[in-house]
């Protein structure tokens, strides 16, 4: 089912189970860092939104990143407050 | 258990040194002790009865963000990634100065609200908005306002969601245009934000699409350049002047670049700064508890001191009402309500998140507080109030402020204030009203304390540049929603208004509404008092009204969905609010103190006129201005006594039966996560 976003999940990262390499867990650890960060500042993560696609609706075109990032951007400062004081 | 008696120990004794001693300073230690033991317990037991007697949050029931995922506004998050978006979207200027300004009265009537508030009465509110929005897809106060109470009560929250928007903005710029009057330092910095953040917007949106995190390094590592090169500027004798500016110029510079703001594409501006300081707001805050704890500051303020009664030069009024409407975020903030029944409950992963976000996240605002709290209250008393004291009651020059503020029975001498005012690189502090340089002092000697003394001025500079930054966030968000809200209205009176892509209609209605707050602003820029004095309270009390609306709306739901019986958890904070705004509410327009009163203010400036001692058209702008505050401030306590007696006769017609108690939650689905 999906997965819980901010965290990089094993589907996404083959070889995962191994813990093998150290570049590979900083790699994973940098990753997992980044999108926690976008997560807070209120971005949703491309990568688990195509994933979203892939298991909800395999049919529907797959937006760009840049597309994505256009309906983003609308959706959260088209109405309604998002800022407090 | 025996880890909770320690806690309750420690909080009382807390309390118990901050209650107790007087005439002697105590470090800030105790307070943080009486704040954190408080929340722990409040957390723990109130916000756990909350969670399972009165709204029996269920964790095998899906949430929207599950049922509804889409995998952009729907969807499950993590609860402490939740926790730091819902923090971000929440805090900002107000928890800082708020506490700031009610340190006049002393630093005990103000942190008693805080942590009290908070615990019984701010963090239910949030609580309950997030709960009662996450039950119905994630709608937004007005509808459930409208949908639980009916579509009048709906219309009047919308109305005075969209007054007190215009009035939250003024004291907020206000407060930006005072930290940067002839400081060429801030300026310099505030202004280089600008092209920072359309930097970062080009990068995000046209070089590298959706590489947040480079921008954002990059935007704050550019800020930093920024903050260390106004040193330079201030220094510098050709490049100094070109950012020296008085109060009105940046006033209509603000007053434009909010146009702009709203005009232009969100990725531009808006996005790009959101992001900046939402790194800055968390990553100054974390600083500000680290400074705290590494220094554990004596508190120099005393606990009570005489201006209680009212005749503060701060701000005018008693403790009560006026310390509970000074202090608006970080005790209880209607303004939370809209960001609790906006993107966060579309995002909870499940039920039992509520409790940690809504409640928890509250109580981080609060803490905000307390250590702002601190940071003034680590100021000499005489340094305190010849920051914030108004030039009117000051006397003209630096000699003058001393002999003033020695007769309230505080010490600070010319030279003193000189020497602090070179140290933080500043021409002059004197009469620095509005909080946050008072606020940026404090912290500047908290984080030389903690790391060093070389950089005082540094830090002072970084703390206003933060401050700055977060206001100039809210005025930009704030214009752009308050023009959606004028397009929809607008739109019902002739179509093309409403399209909210349509330029014509994009540039009337941002036009009007940064005409609305400019307003406000220019005429306290211009106000002999400081403006603050007027547009704060203002602002408090429209925001605390708010907190009614949503306790109010809160007390429906719990009541209509058959829990009646504990209807109190809601019913008490909203009679508290609804008896500190009204009476503060009915002084500010009725009081015959002219310092306090609008109506007798503008009595008294007529009188003033007539005599002689005021200009005619200047008596008149002032006699106008007090006159449309009294109005303001009229109208809000109207719309808002009319939401609570509809929801009065809501409660008593389900109450007694004639009224079925149902409400329009979402049906039950289990959820797929298997908890």
């Amino acid at each position: 089912m999906a997965r819980e976003y901010g965290q990089a999940g094993p589907a996404a990262h083959p070889g995962f189970e191994k813990r093998g390499s150290l570049w590979l867990r900083t790699s994973l650890t940098l990753q997992s860092c980044l999108t926690t960060f976008r997560r807070v500042v209120g971005m949703p993560d491309y990568s688990a939104y195509l994933e979203h696609l892939s298991q909800r609706h395999p049919d529907w075109p797959v937006p760009s990143e840049q597309e994505f990032f256009q309906v983003y951007v609308e959706t959260r400062y088209g109405g309604g407050v998002s800022r407090c004081c | 258990m025996l880890g909770w008696v320690m806690i309750a120990v420690a909080g009382a004794a807390g309390w118990a040194m901050l209650a107790l001693s007087r005439g002697e300073t105590i470090s800030a230690a105790w307070l943080v002790l009486a704040a954190v033991s408080t929340y722990l317990i409040g957390y723990r037991f109130y916000s756990r009865f909350l969670a399972t007697r009165v709204f029996a949050l269920d964790p095998r029931r899906a949430t929207p963000a599950e049922r509804l995922n889409n995998g952009r506004d729907y969807m499950p998050t993590g609860r402490w990634v939740l926790f730091g978006h819902h923090f971000a979207a929440i805090a900002g200027a107000g928890p800082l100065v708020g506490p700031v300004l009610a340190a006049q009265f002393g630093y005990l009537p103000g942190t008693i609200w805080i942590i009290v508030g908070v615990v019984l009465a701010g963090a239910v509110q949030d609580f309950v908005i997030l709960f009662a929005s996450m039950r119905r897809d994630g709608k937004s106060l007005g509808q459930m306002a409208k949908e639980e109470i009916g579509p009048f009560t709906g219309i009047l929250a919308m109305i005075a969601v969209l007054l007190i928007m215009l009035i939250l903005l003024a004291p907020l710029a206000l407060i930006v245009v005072n930290a940067l009057r002839s400081s060429p330092w801030g300026a310099f910095t505030l202004a280089c934000t600008i092209p920072i953040a359309v930097l970062m917007g080009f990068w995000m949106k046209v070089w590298r699409p959706g590489r947040t995190m480079e921008a954002s390094v990059g935007g704050v590592l550019l800020l930093m350049a920024a903050l260390v090169g106004g040193r330079y500027v201030a220094e510098n004798p050709t490049l100094a002047p070109l950012f020296t500016f008085s109060g009105t110029t940046l006033a209509y510079a603000l007053i434009v670049y909010g146009f702009f703001a709203s005009v232009l594409p969100c990725w531009m501006l808006l996005l790009p700064r959101d992001y900046l300081s939402t790194f800055m707001k968390i990553g100054a805050i974390l600083l500000l508890a680290l400074g705290i704890l590494i220094v554990l500051p004596p508190l120099r303020m005393p606990a009570l001191t005489r201006f209680t009664d009212g005749t503060g030069p701060v701000f005018a009024g008693g403790v009560f009402p006026f310390a509970f409407i000074t202090i608006a975020c970080g005790a209880i903030s209607g303004f939370h309500a809209l960001v609790a029944s906006g993107t966060t409950p579309k995002l909870l992963k499940t039920e039992a998140d509520a409790r940690l976000i809504g409640y928890g996240g509250m109580l981080m605002e609060s803490f905000v507080a307390v250590m702002a709290m601190c940071a003034a209250s680590v100021l000499d008393p005489g340094v305190y109030f010849a920051i914030n004291t108004p030039l009117a009651t000051l006397g003209g020059d630096a000699a003058h402020a001393a002999e003033t503020i020695r007769q309230w029975g505080f010490t600070v001498t010319p030279e003193q204030m000189a020497a602090l005012a070179r140290s933080v690189g500043e021409e002059s502090l004197l009469s620095r009203v509005g909080g946050a340089p008072s606020l940026a002092v404090g912290m500047a000697q908290i984080f030389s304390g903690a790391f060093g003394p070389s950089l005082i001025a540094l830090w002072y500079h970084f703390a206003i540049m933060f401050e700055a930054l977060f206001i100039l966030t809210t005025l930009d968000a704030g214009t752009r929603v308050g023009r959606f809200m004028l397009q929809e209205l607008l739109g019902h009176v002739w179509e093309p208004l409403g399209r909210t892509s349509w330029y014509p209609s994009i540039i009337l209605t941002s036009a009007l509404i940064v005409t609305g707050w400019g307003y406000f602003l220019v005429q306290g820029v211009l106000d002999p008092l400081g403006g603050i004095n007027s547009l704060w309270p203002l602002f408090g009390i429209a925001n605390q009204l708010l907190a009614g609306v949503a306790l109010s709306v809160g007390t429906t739901i719990i009541i209509k969905s058959g829990k009646a019986r504990y209807a109190w958890v809601t019913i008490l904070p909203l009679a508290w609010v609804l008896l500190v705004t009204l009476t503060a509410g009915w002084l500010k327009i009725t009081s015959p103190d002219p310092r306090l009163g609008f109506l007798a203010h503008a009595q008294d400036t007529a009188a003033k006129v007539a005599s002689g001692a005021i200009d005619p058209t200047r008596g008149a702008r002032l006699i106008f201005n007090d006159r449309l505050d009294a109005t303001l401030a009229g109208l809000f306590m109207t719309a808002v006594v009319l939401v609570v007696l509809s929801s009065v006769r809501e409660w008593a017609l389900v109450l007694r039966g004639r009224k079925p108690a149902v409400t329009r939650e979402t049906v039950f689905t289990e959820t797929a996560y298997g908890a």
